[in-house]
């Protein structure tokens, strides 16, 4: 993949959360259709890496390039200066972002969450949205949800109803919060399921999860981070297999059941 | 603006200002020692004292304190009772405030757990005891918060008792307006005076709060 | 009993008059508090502070007796019923905006996050997201603080409105049966209060029912 510049490209990130150095310089890349997998103990910042990359948190350090170009900063009076909150809305439409509690807004249906953005937001006619919506809902096997309220619906189908959500804004890349742990087991499936058929249509996607099965059967990379460091990344079926530092060995350990 | 209207007038000023006091004071203490018994009415075994105390308790609350209080002065006499303004003013505004009192009480008086009931049952205690000893000194702490932040209105109600000829602060200010045309000299010393008064209240609601609050030792 | 039914037209007019004094200062004070309520999040909090101390602590009485009185003064005469308004409309105002600042602290922030994630503007996100949960949990507080409102609105006489209590005050002088009058004043207030209640309890069902407990967020 030499020679075309990476969709996502990440250098030094850093990022304080009160008196906590969260994320201590952090680099990767990620290329289109790439699944990116990231892994590491609880606290080790990967929920903060993934807001730094939406730019739902500016980091402290570092750049971000989406494209080529960065984000988070403008140029204003040859100074550079941090983005302001309406400036990041259009880099935000094209990178989406599912969360590990759903957070579908729950006074609307599964139908119109899926719709308000692209119509709000985008502006795009609500006739044509809707029917893309319609799919979309079929497409994460809800077709026959799509009047339900969210508290009516099991956490499987909402975060389901969440995935498609981030979907109709056809973003160009998403993002997954442990999008699974908030799940009885009986429903991480038919939600991996969904995962899987994205990669499978060469969709970018950089996911944060414990599911070490999906892990190694559907990534192409793996980022172990510790303690807001990555600590060692590469294939998961290597990388998983022969850990070269300790922690990813006790990391293995401790999730392997 | 023209002070001498407030230092000409100080020695009236100063006792509306304690009849204020009387009047709320009173009212807070009457009105506590009426909602007790009715709390426990409330849920009581009797049926007939049930329905009465939700009867009484919905009516105080749904209804106007000006309505109480114009009930006392000029209702009362109709049947026979004739009171003076003061005791009408704190008969009137503790019937009101009794309604909302009642439902802190009894909310208190259910949060101690059933079965501290019937341990107390169990070692053969009367009701009486059982209430008193038992129930009542867990029951405070649940109780005392509400009712202090309910002080403050009790405080603003008893200035509907000026409408009623009781030269508290309210009632003694509008009868100097009336006398001096200076209203912005009076209305500004007695929202000073209430004001003052509700920051006290506030303060004495923070002190209960830290003392019975949860979290409190 | 005779008094009652004689000036039984005035009473209704007078009814009347309370009722529409109520949805005006209602919606006025709602608005206000609301628009104080989002002025004031973040670092402008302590004038909000110092307006709701202010306008909680005072007697509604002395607000009223300001308005009516001490306003002229200074060239602004409202006549009575404009200075009932514009003293309900403060005192309203102060509890409504800690109503509704309580109510946005208590939005579930994730909803927020989410909103963002999608690239929706603040406003849109207020409008859209923000202000729907809100109202969920506003509800009931603010149908409490209305139905003791209502009750309040019988102030009003003091600086002479035609409103119920008004009527009842007048009447008061000219007959033998004052308990009646009285009685009949204080359930008219109290059935005003109480249909606010009804209505509060039902749209809340209502709100349950259709959208699930109001937690603030899923
Ligand atoms: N708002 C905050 N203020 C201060 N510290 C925070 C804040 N949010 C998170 N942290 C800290 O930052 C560290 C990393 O948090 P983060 O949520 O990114 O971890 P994580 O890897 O996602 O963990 P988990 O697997 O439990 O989700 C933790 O130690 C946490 O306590
Ligand atoms: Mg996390």
């Amino acid at each position: 993949m030499s020679g075309t510049e990476p969709l996502l490209r990440v250098e030094g990130l850093v990022k304080r959360l009160g008196a906590q150095e969260v994320l201590k310089g952090i680099d990767f890349v990620v290329h289109r259709g790439e699944v990116v997998a990231i892994i590491g103990a609880s606290g080790s910042g990967k929920s903060t890496l993934l807001r730094c990359l939406n730019l739902l948190i500016s980091p402290d350090n570092g750049r971000i390039l989406w494209k080529g170009r960065e984000v988070g900063w403008v140029e204003r009076g040859g100074k550079r200066i941090r983005a302001t909150e309406r400036e990041l809305l259009p880099y935000r439409t094209e990178i989406a972002m599912v969360f590990q509690s759903f957070n579908l807004f729950p006074h609307m249906t599964a139908l119109q969450n899926i719709i308000e953005a692209p119509v709000m937001v985008l502006g795009r006619p609500k006739a044509e949205v809707t029917a893309e919506a319609e799919a979309l809902l079929a497409k994460v096997r809800l077709g026959h949800r799509k009047d339900a309220y969210p508290h009516q619906m099991s956490g499987g189908e909402q975060q389901r109803v969440a995935i498609a959500r981030a979907l109709a804004m056809k973003p160009e890349a998403l993002l997954f919060d442990e999008v699974t742990s908030a799940l009885d087991p009986e429903l991480k499936g038919e939600v991996l399921a969904v995962m899987r058929d994205l990669a499978a249509e060469g969709m970018t996607t950089i996911s944060v999860s414990h599911e070490m099965g999906f892990v190694r059967s559907v990534a192409d990379r793996v980022i172990f981070m510790h303690k807001g460091r990555v600590r060692e990344s590469g294939d998961p079926k290597t990388v998983l297999a022969n850990p070269q530092t300790p922690e990813l060995a006790a990391f293995v350990e401790s999730v392997t059941d | 603006m023209d002070w001498s209207v407030i230092t000409g007038n100080a020695g009236l000023l100063g006792r509306a200002f304690l009849t204020t006091l009387w009047v709320a004071g009173a009212t807070i203490l009457l009105s506590v020692l009426l909602a007790f018994p009715l709390a426990v009415m409330r849920d009581g075994r009797i049926r007939a004292l049930r329905w009465t105390a939700a009867v009484f308790s919905w009516a105080m609350r749904a209804t106007p304190a000006l309505t109480l209080l114009f009930l006392s002065y000029y209702g009362l006499p109709q049947i026979g009772i004739y009171l003076d303004a003061v005791p009408a003013a704190i008969a009137g505004l503790t019937f009101s405030a009794a309604g909302y009192n009642m439902e802190y009480i009894r909310a208190g008086l259910r949060a101690v757990p059933a079965t501290q009931y019937e341990a107390a049952r169990a070692l053969g205690m009367p009701g009486w005891m059982i209430l008193r000893r038992v129930i009542v000194p867990q029951a405070i702490r649940t109780i005392m918060p509400p009712l202090t932040s309910n002080l403050t209105l009790v405080l603003k109600g008893s200035s509907l008792a000026g409408m009623v000829a009781v030269t508290e602060l309210t009632g003694a200010g509008m009868a100097l307006i009336s006398e001096t045309y200076r209203p912005f000299e009076v209305l500004i010393v007695i929202a000073l005076a209430y004001l003052g008064l509700n920051g006290l209240l506030i303060r004495l609601q923070k002190l209960v709060e830290r003392r019975l609050g949860p979290g409190a030792a | 009993m005779d008094v009652l039914l004689r000036q039984f037209p005035r009473f209704l007019d007078a009814i009347w008059l309370t009722l529409w004094m109520f949805a005006v200062i209602t919606v006025i004070a709602t608005l206000l508090g609301l628009a104080l309520a989002l002025w004031a999040e973040g670092r402008r909090a302590r004038g909000l502070d110092l307006y709701t101390w202010v306008f909680r602590g005072l007697p509604e009485l002395v607000v009223l007796l300001f308005c009516y009185l001490a306003l002229p003064y200074a060239g602004i005469d409202l006549g009575s019923i404009g200075s009932a308004i514009l003293a309900f409309v403060l005192v309203g105002t102060a509890f409504h905006a800690e109503i509704f600042r309580a109510s946005l602290r208590a939005v579930d922030p994730r909803l927020t996050e989410a909103a963002r994630s999608l690239g929706m503007p603040p406003g849109l996100r207020l409008r859209r997201v923000v202000l729907p949960q809100v109202a969920r949990i506003a509800l009931t507080p603010w149908a409490t603080f209305l139905a003791g409102n209502v009750k309040m609105l019988s102030l009003a006489s003091a600086v002479s409105v035609g409103e119920v209590m008004m009527v009842t005050r007048q009447s008061l002088a000219i007959s033998q049966d004052p308990l009646t009058l009285i009685l009949f004043a204080g359930a008219v207030y109290a059935a005003i209060a109480s249909l606010v209640m009804i209505a509060e309890t039902l749209i809340g069902g209502w709100m349950t029912r259709r959208y699930g407990p109001a937690t603030g967020g899923t």
